[in-house]
């Protein structure tokens, strides 16, 4: 089992004097403590438990942790004290594409995807976005690249059972626990999986809705409001050991490519895109109020009917 | 006494509405924020002592009639405010009385002309600092825990500020106060600039933590307020030691800066983050007062780090410190700490200047080789003396077992860590509690701290609380009844 995940350091916004907000085209953030991007924390630590699961079934695992652009040493140290095996930094772009890569979250997915193709990992965690203000696109835009699944909304994911790896085995495909009450949506991808090696039990939450879901490898796994947002904490000898260890630098043979195309990616097979699209396209929405007329149950019946689309008037 | 009996007698005196006996108010009012206590809480298990109820005392009437009637009983009781506390220092007895002087928190006189503020104990510093600023005066007195903190408990611990090395301690700041002792007497303190007629009585209850009286209204000095006069500056240094011996060199000199801080490489790195070389170690200044003072203070300390290998990195370091300094108080009911599977805290002490550095390199070598749980231990020096300074020690270790395991290795990991830190200060002769006060957790070590004066406190607590009523367990070890 490979496990990725991309993370962004950035620097704590919330530790910046509002006075030097309004110097905002000087605004100096180098005296500004930094840290792991909120949601990339979670996803850190996501795919570290992910690791303790499989670690747990004896199972070969590996996870590796890439970010662009790089950071203080000892947020990058960190990651080897708290348990992954690689972190790897790919320095920005020269030229404008660097400069302003913050707000290029597909050149962002690119070099990305250009480091994970040489990885071939089973999972990428991302986070949702870096935080506020920030599109989060990269993970549908790398999901695309590399023609993975993408799940998003993740909070929790861990290595199948024996007793559900048994379950699966039986049926003869990946398919979903049948675990009530929580929703379960079985899994096809659009297109063929690069390789099919690895499944993953996530939890996602949407609102109040929470599904329990089988995912079949390859796929971007977007951490959102995870259920163990903070790093773990590791002890003082990991911290030691770690300072003699330094993160590795990738260059892509293309560091200062033009942006590619959206819609090029796009057609990478990426799934729940839908949602992506949003961005792009605003269909215009129609609102339309009307009065139900009886009692409790004949309403409830007569909405049963409109939400199946057997009313239409 | 019988809990009923208590409890009726209690609302005889207060009113019904004031005698709290709901467990989860209990509870609250006896929270600490020590740090196992913070694990065991976020873990579900309050292991503090179950008081027999909560009396919101309203005025100082109330609190001479509530202590005259415990202390006629024998009950136990413990004196709160604003519920800071970080020392066990608020935790009941078992059965006791939890005597909340919190509602009594009218401000009672800006003397403009003899600049000084009187106010009842309940009264929040942080509203006190805002309605002084208005009126363009400060107290001076800005400790951790202003979001939080109320008058009678920062004189009651022996606060101290940030801004300490200019306007200095609690101590140095009342003027006169109002308290009750345990038989229901009431004491006051007159307000005059200084005197000289014997024993300065004030310090009976200025660090007393409660047990020799209840402090009901203080009397503040004021200041001018001044923040557009601020000269701020960042150093760089190399290492702890530099960093001690340029602070130390400041205060030699005879500047007073109000803020003089020095966090150690660790801080500046694992919890700051700063992309520094690994042995940077961070001096934060910042000078207050008129502007020809503050300006001269300011160049005077330029021409010292002049002298130095230190790296000036203006203001910004300081102005982000400003704002981000009490933040801490925002999460301190959030289990963070438990999430990642740690017991995080502090403790302070301060040493002379001759064996502070020695005192820090003793602990954290101690801490990195004895606790294997040991995640995180660094520190800063945040109150600088002539004489001396403070080490304000940061640490985090994790919790390895589980269930009930976990609660218990929680507090012994936790004392653990202290006792030697607690050690390590005594033995070249530095004081064990800076400006926490003793509260529960370190009693054990008063009569170190003290030695041959400590039977003074025997004393002292024998005259004006002779029944042992209020706040035991704090400063003074039990002694066996021969002993007493």
């Amino acid at each position: 089992m490979k496990i990725g995940v991309c993370f962004k350091i950035v620097p704590d916004y919330e530790e910046v004097p509002l006075a030097d907000w309004d110097a905002m085209d000087q605004l100096d953030l180098t005296y500004v403590k930094k840290m792991y991007g909120c949601f990339d924390e979670a996803a850190l630590e996501t795919a570290l438990r992910l690791r303790d699961s499989f670690l747990e079934m004896e199972e070969n695992v590996s996870c590796t942790a890439v970010t662009v652009g790089g950071g203080p040493e000892v947020l990058l140290q960190g990651l080897f004290a708290a348990g992954f095996d690689q972190v790897v930094t790919i320095p920005r772009p020269e030229g404008p594409a660097g400069e302003n890569l913050d707000f290029l979250p597909m050149e962002t997915a690119r070099l990305l995807a250009s480091y994970w193709k040489t990885q071939q990992p089973d999972v990428i965690f991302t986070g949702r976005m870096t935080g506020p203000g920030d599109s989060g696109l990269v993970p549908a835009y790398l999901a695309a690249a590399l023609g993975y699944d993408l799940k998003e909304d993740v909070t929790e994911a861990g290595c199948l059972s024996a007793a559900m790896r048994q379950q699966t085995a039986e049926r003869g495909e990946a398919q979903e626990p049948d675990q009530s009450p929580v929703i379960a949506q079985m899994v096809t991808p659009a297109q063929e999986p690069v390789q099919q090696v690895a499944q993953v039990e996530i939890v996602q939450r949407q609102g109040d809705l929470i599904a329990c879901r089988l995912v079949t490898g390859p796929a971007v796994l977007v951490v959102g409001d995870a259920a163990c947002p903070n790093l773990r904490m590791f002890s003082l000898k990991a911290r030691m050991e770690a300072r003699k260890r330094k993160a590795a630098c990738w260059k892509p043979e293309n560091t200062c490519g033009k942006p590619q195309d959206p819609g090029q990616a796009l057609e990478g097979g990426a799934r729940d895109l839908g949602k992506m699209l949003i961005w792009f396209d605003h269909e215009p929405r129609e609102g339309r109020c009307l009065m139900v007329e009886g009692g409790a149950a004949e309403k409830a019946a007569w909405l049963r009917k409109a939400l199946s689309g057997e009313v239409t008037g | 006494m019988e809990k009923t009996m208590l409890i009726e007698g209690l609302k005889a005196i207060v009113g019904e509405e004031r005698v709290i006996t709901e467990e989860a108010a209990v509870l609250d009012a006896a929270k600490d924020y020590i740090g196992y206590r913070r694990y065991q809480r976020d873990a579900g298990c309050n292991m503090a002592p179950r008081a027999t109820c909560l009396v919101r005392v309203g005025s100082t009437e109330e609190v001479s009639a509530v202590l005259r009637f415990l202390n006629d009983n024998q009950v136990d009781v413990v004196p709160r405010t604003g519920g800071s506390s970080v020392t066990r220092g608020v935790e009941p007895q078992e059965g006791g009385v939890i005597l909340d002087g919190s509602d009594m928190n009218a401000l009672l006189k800006v003397d403009e002309e003899d600049m000084y503020v009187t106010a009842q104990c309940g009264m929040p510093l942080e509203k006190l600092e805002t309605l002084l600023n208005e009126k363009g005066f400060t107290t001076g007195h800005f400790p951790q825990s202003l979001p939080m903190a109320q008058l009678g408990g920062l004189v009651a611990t022996r606060s101290i500020g940030q801004f300490s090395t200019l306007y200095g301690g609690i101590e140095d700041l009342v003027v006169g106060l109002e308290a009750v002792l345990a038989d229901g007497s009431v004491v006051r303190i007159k307000n005059v600039p200084r005197r000289s007629a014997g024993p300065d009585l004030r310090h009976l209850f200025i660090g007393s933590e409660g047990m020799l009286g209840f402090i009901t209204e203080v009397t503040m000095k004021i200041f001018r307020y001044q923040p557009e006069n601020r000269w701020m500056k960042a150093y760089g240094v190399r290492g702890m030691n530099q960093g001690l011996d340029f602070i130390h060199q400041i205060m030699k000199e005879g500047y007073r800066p109000a803020v003089v801080r020095l966090h150690d490489p660790l801080e500046v790195r694992e919890i700051m983050h700063l992309d520094a070389p690994e042995d940077t170690a961070l001096v934060l200044l910042l000078c207050e007062g008129p502007s020809r003072v503050t300006m001269a203070t300011g160049a005077g300390i330029e021409e010292i780090a002049a002298s130095y290998p230190v790296q000036d990195l203006g203001s910004k370091p300081v102005e982000q410190w400003l704002v981000t300094r009490n933040n801490v108080c925002n999460d301190m009911d959030k289990p963070i700490y438990y999430n990642m599977g740690v017991v995080a805290d502090t403790c302070e002490i301060s040493a002379n200047w001759s064996v502070i550095g020695k005192i820090y390199e003793n602990v954290i070598r101690r801490l990195h080789e004895e606790v294997a749980t040991m995640a995180l231990c660094g520190g800063h020096s945040s109150h600088s003396y002539m004489q001396g300074t403070n080490i304000y020690f940061q640490f985090a270790f994790m919790v390895t077992e589980k269930g009930e395991k976990a609660i218990r290795q929680a507090e012994e990991e936790y004392m653990h860590v202290i006792g030697i830190i607690m050690e390590e200060t005594l033995k070249l002769g530095g004081s064990i509690a800076h400006h926490h006060g003793s509260g529960k957790y370190r009693t054990r070590w008063m009569p170190q701290e003290h030695g041959s004066s400590y039977p003074l406190m025997y004393q002292l607590k024998a005259a004006l609380d002779p029944k042992g009523i209020l706040n035991k367990g704090v400063i003074l070890v039990d002694r066996e009844p021969e002993e007493a």
